[in-house]
């Protein structure tokens, strides 16, 4: 402002006629509302800045006590309530016996040469028992994975075929899983198919490698002979050949090595004998003894979390598919490229790396929907858990651990598909 | 001289809006011929009726002697026959489309292997040899996204070519190119011209048809308004709107 | 007419001669499967059972002399509903075949052996839900209206339904009625969570990071019964909490997670340059984030949000860990019944498909407005 504009206006402004003084102070004001600090001198804007700091940290520091307050109040009333019913907290309950049967599930005990699996007992401790009921979960939910993931790329494949039935039973698929309860999926499974297959004796399939029985799945599976255990140093020798053919980058080395552990396995053939049998299953009126098998209720889980799961798997392959750019698909035309082998070789890697996030997401949340289990009797973790707490009355610290394992099994699935991520993203050089 | 593609009465409409009316054509083997028009003339999709990219409601179009039927739904030519013009049909599109996930070599080998079924000696052979002949020799192990716009068209264009084309098409092939590299692509195109190639050019580079072009043709509203030599084209155009067109693009 | 089929046929079903054989493979196949199922539904099946226990289904426990409140309850809701979907959809449209499927339905239970006031009560709602999405598409107040709507209708329901017993609720209307209080309570605590973690004071992001993975890390059926636990511990012995809000305690707890992560993203989502622009026409921090962002945020990801109810619809039988009886549990209740122990695939198949009918509803909805909005932005 010019010096003869502010005595033009000190009138108007400045009624007690404090003059140059108030016209400043007024222009300073004036430019302080339009965000001009620099009106302001040095001090004042060090000391603005201080003051919302020290507010800033005031209120960090609020936040953070009422938090902690919080949490320990919630803490400190959960305590007073579990004295007031008289049940404590206690983690002793571990080492007692417990006193009831699991219908399966390993858990870990102190063998002749240290720890080893072993089928649960009753008169193993609860904690094993847990421990047995964990391995149901993570067998459980492995198998499922796989399942789910390869069912689901084949059908959000399908979703994109040029065959109307394909397209359309992949879309009925979808939306018919989707749309309805996990658990009723899994009380279908159980109930309406496992529970109604024919009994063991006519049961068997595939001469003999397949019984799909009431009692239980079972397929042929491999044994060890005792020409394995040399047979295992060519094995091993193949394996080391095969990882370096994985990080060598010439074709012509890959491929020498390939051919060389193919040689060596076949050599090792020769001279030992086969290291592996086929261990058919054998049926007698109530058991089977040999191959491998699954209870109705672990089968009708796997599936059930297999297939419902396939469908999510199916509609983020779809969705990636469908976000790759529409160019690439008429390049691959262009070229003269049919629609399997566009879809295969051009747009189907470039939608992996849309689909790995989306993938650990839903792995996780398998491994978390295994806890339906309690509903048709298989012993996975939460149902164990279940049973011990009606026994020993000990819910609330047998629920927290259970809660800390699942955060585990959550937290290493999401560590491995994360760092498979990288992985890709780091490869396509993008 | 045979004809590579001839077009009577094409017609096609997205829904109410005719977007191509009444298009006759005939381009002999070897021509070189470029389209010229405003955007949503339907310059672009003419020509990508051709290898079947697009379909064409009424009308009859013969490619290298195979015959597209008309569809108003995309059922009109039998795969086999599509696939059997896009073997001998080679496209350069706007935007590229090269595949990220694969190198400029394996870009450029995947359909003569996958399609043509060469063995991969013959057809890195072929891949090397044309890349050499783009300039881009020394690249042959990069992404394309560690490629320049530029150097990626061109990488295009010997995509294309590996496949050993009867016809080339170009959907504005520099459109989307800094000016700094337009020149390298126009080169190659030139080279390809001079060569015997009978191509297809949707371009508004007004300097390299007028150069290269045994036919320009100029398309305006779904139509081929006018068409001939790029002298005539360009110097003495018969009709009013070609004269406005052109004194638009080319004052700057 | 025959031309153009066959056209379609060489070009859907018989492209190449994989195609061709899967076509002549699969086709037959269907069709056999669809007839044996159709035979077995319209013949075959005892529909007697579901209808004989259709009160069991549809409310579980609730004591018979109070039906009216269930039945005004059901009335409610479905007004609720009515207005929603007519927020998103015009009646005039789809009314002809609306009224018509409706009348048939209807029509079949009937002769399957329904009773009539069970009839007359779901026609009765039907009409209420049209006439409520008629009104809204009317008068677009309402519409605008349907958050405070929402709110104070299910408080309304739940003060009606409460004197016969909270502990008595089930079927099918405490599935519906534990998805919408679940969902209502789960969007402010979610949105809450998500602001949280995008806050510049470190506390409150550690806070909002720590529960969101932790929850999201859970299963529901521990979250279900960590609150069933818990919080009579925490009240004194004298208030008794009901098993039923214990229950819907843990879901809003875990739910709130997820839409705390969809929220997250729908933030993300918004353009850096709105809040920009915020900050330069003056709008305070708070302003800033419920004024400009979380609008939008909002409207981004309403498609997901929508897919989390269904899912929460769809994980309501978790409530069975705590003794509740909601719907699938009912109809277990149901075989559970000597008499009708045979009748298993009816059952099932009856709650199945009313599942699949809810859930197919709800998808179609959420495409819907996900249709709708990505017409707007563009």
């Amino acid at each position: 402002m010019k010096p003869d504009q502010l005595s033009d206006r000190s009138a108007e402004f400045d009624p007690r006629g404090e003059g140059v003084v108030s016209q400043l102070k007024l222009a300073a004001r004036n430019s302080g509302r339009f965000g001009d600090a620099s009106a302001r001198t040095p001090d004042a804007q060090r000391r603005l800045r201080r003051l919302a700091r020290t507010r800033s940290a005031a209120i960090q520091a609020l936040i953070l006590i009422s938090i902690v307050v919080a949490a320990v109040a919630f803490l400190g009333l959960i305590w007073a309530g579990l004295q007031r019913h008289g049940i404590g907290f206690s983690l002793d309950f571990l080492d007692q016996p417990a006193g009831f049967n699991l219908s399966e599930g390993l858990t870990i005990a102190k063998g002749a040469h240290g720890l080893t699996l072993v089928p649960f007992n009753s008169q193993q401790t609860y904690a094993q028992a847990l421990l047995a009921g964990l391995y149901n979960t993570l067998v459980v939910t492995v198998i499922s994975i796989a399942l789910a993931t390869v069912l689901g790329v084949m059908v959000g494949v399908g979703r994109m075929s040029g065959n109307w039935v394909v397209k359309n039973w992949a879309w009925a698929f979808v939306e018919l899983v989707r749309n309805t309860p996990l658990l009723i999926q899994i009380i279908f499974w159980y109930f309406a198919v496992m529970l109604q297959l024919p009994s063991l004796a006519d049961a068997s399939l595939l001469h003999g490698a397949l019984i799909a029985s009431r009692q239980g799945v079972f397929i042929a599976w491999l044994a060890a002979t005792p020409a394995a255990f040399r047979y295992a140093w060519f094995a091993g020798l193949a394996a080391a050949l095969l990882v370096a053919a994985v990080f060598v980058r010439t074709r012509r080395w890959r491929h020498t090595a390939l051919a060389a552990a193919a040689a060596i396995l076949a050599l090792g053939l020769a001279i030992c004998g086969w290291p592996f049998s086929v261990d058919m299953p054998e049926a007698s009126a109530f058991s089977v003894s040999g191959g491998a098998g699954f209870s109705p209720e672990m089968a009708s889980l796997i599936i059930a979390l297999g297939v419902n799961f396939a469908s999510y798997v199916a509609e983020v392959v779809r969705g990636a598919l469908q976000s790759i750019d529409k160019g690439q698909w008429e390049a691959a035309a262009a070229l003269g490229l049919g629609h399997r082998e566009a879809l295969w070789v051009v747009v189907l890697p470039q939608a992996v790396r849309v689909i790995i996030p989306s993938l650990g997401n839903l792995y996780v949340t398998i491994a978390k929907s295994t806890s339906f289990a309690i509903a048709i009797g298989f012993p996975d973790m939460f149902s164990v858990y279940g049973t011990v707490a009606n026994q020993t009355g000990r819910a609330l610290e047998g629920l927290i651990l259970v809660m800390v394992v699942y955060l585990l099994i959550s937290l290493s699935i999401s560590a491995v598909v994360n760092a498979y991520n990288r992985r890709v993203m780091k490869k396509g050089a993008r | 001289m045979s004809a590579m593609v001839q077009m009577h009465k094409l017609n096609k409409s997205y829904g109410s809006f005719h977007v191509l009316k009444d298009i006759d054509l005939h381009i002999q083997s070897g021509e070189v011929v470029v389209i010229i028009g405003a955007s949503g003339s339907g310059k672009s999709t003419l020509i990508r009726c051709v290898n079947g990219l697009e379909h064409f409601g009424d009308g009859r179009l013969v490619v290298d002697g195979i015959e597209l039927m008309p569809s108003q739904d995309g059922f009109g030519t039998s795969r086999k026959e599509l696939a059997e013009i896009r073997r001998e049909v080679g496209m350069v599109f706007q935007h590229f489309n090269l595949f990220p996930h694969k190198t400029v070599l394996e870009n450029v080998m995947l359909a003569p292997v996958r399609v043509r079924r060469w063995p991969q000696a013959r057809a890195e052979a072929t891949a090397r040899r044309l890349l050499e002949r783009v300039g881009l020799r020394d690249h042959v192990d990069k992404y394309p996204s560690q490629l320049s716009g530029g150097q990626q068209q061109r990488v295009a264009i010997a995509r294309s070519l590996a496949m050993e084309p009867r016809l080339m098409l170009f959907d504005e092939p520099t459109s989307a190119l800094d000016p700094e590299m337009v020149g390298e692509v126009l080169e190659v195109m030139r080279e390809l011209a001079r060569s015997g190639m009978t191509m297809m050019i949707v371009t508004h580079e007004m300097g390299f048809a007028r150069e290269v072009a045994d036919r320009v043709i100029y398309m305006d509203h779904g139509k081929v308004l006018e068409q001939g030599q790029p002298g005539t084209i360009f110097d003495h155009p018969s009709h009013e709107r070609t004269r406005a067109f052109l004194s638009r693009v080319l004052t700057h | 007419m025959t031309i153009a089929v066959g056209r379609w046929a060489r070009h859907n079903l018989f492209a190449s001669p994989a195609s061709s054989l899967l076509s002549v493979v699969s086709i037959p196949l269907t069709l056999y499967v669809g007839f044996l199922a159709a035979r077995w539904v319209l013949f075959s099946a005892h529909w007697a059972v579901v209808a004989d226990n259709l009160s069991v289904l549809l409310i579980g426990t609730f004591p018979a002399d109070q039906v009216w409140r269930a039945w005004t309850a059901g009335a409610g809701l479905s007004a609720l509903f009515g207005m929603t979907i007519g927020l998103m959809l015009l009646t005039r449209r789809w009314k002809g075949y609306a009224v018509a499927a409706a009348l048939l339905a209807v029509a079949a239970a009937v002769s399957y052996g329904v009773r009539l006031q069970w009839a007359a009560g779901a026609l009765g709602c039907l009409a209420v839900a049209f006439c409520a999405c008629a009104a809204t598409n009317r008068w677009s107040w309402i519409g605008r209206a349907m958050g405070i709507g929402w709110l104070v209708g299910v408080g309304a329901i739940c003060a009606l339904l409460a004197p016969a017993g909270v502990d008595r609720w089930g079927g099918l209307l405490l599935s519906v009625l534990v998805t919408v209080i679940a969902a209502l309570l789960s969007l402010p605590v979610g949105i809450a969570l998500a602001f949280a973690r995008n806050s510049r004071f470190a506390s409150l992001r550690l806070a909002s990071t720590g529960y969101v993975e932790l929850l999201r890390s859970v299963p529901l059926v521990c979250t279900v019964y960590w609150s069933w636990i818990i919080i009579p511990l925490v009240f004194p012995p004298q208030v008794h909490i009901p098993d039923l809000v214990r229950g819907v305690a843990g879901f809003v707890l875990f739910y709130a997670a997820y839409a705390a992560e969809y929220v997250r993203s729908g933030i993300q989502g918004v353009p850096q340059g709105q809040g920009e622009a915020a900050q330069s026409l003056g709008f305070s921090a708070l302003d800033q984030s419920f004024i400009i962002v979380l609008p939008q945020a909002l409207r981004a990801v309403i498609p997901a949000l929508v897919g989390n109810v269904l899912d929460l619809f769809n994980n309501v039988p978790a409530l069975f860990i705590i003794g509740l009886t909601d719907f699938l549990k009912a109809g277990q209740t149901v075989l559970a019944n000597p008499q009708y122990s045979s009748a298993q695939y009816e059952v099932y198949v009856f709650m199945f498909a009313a599942y699949l009918v809810i859930g197919s509803l709800i998808s179609y909805g959420a495409r819907r407005i996900e249709a709708k909005m990505s017409r707007g932005v563009r």
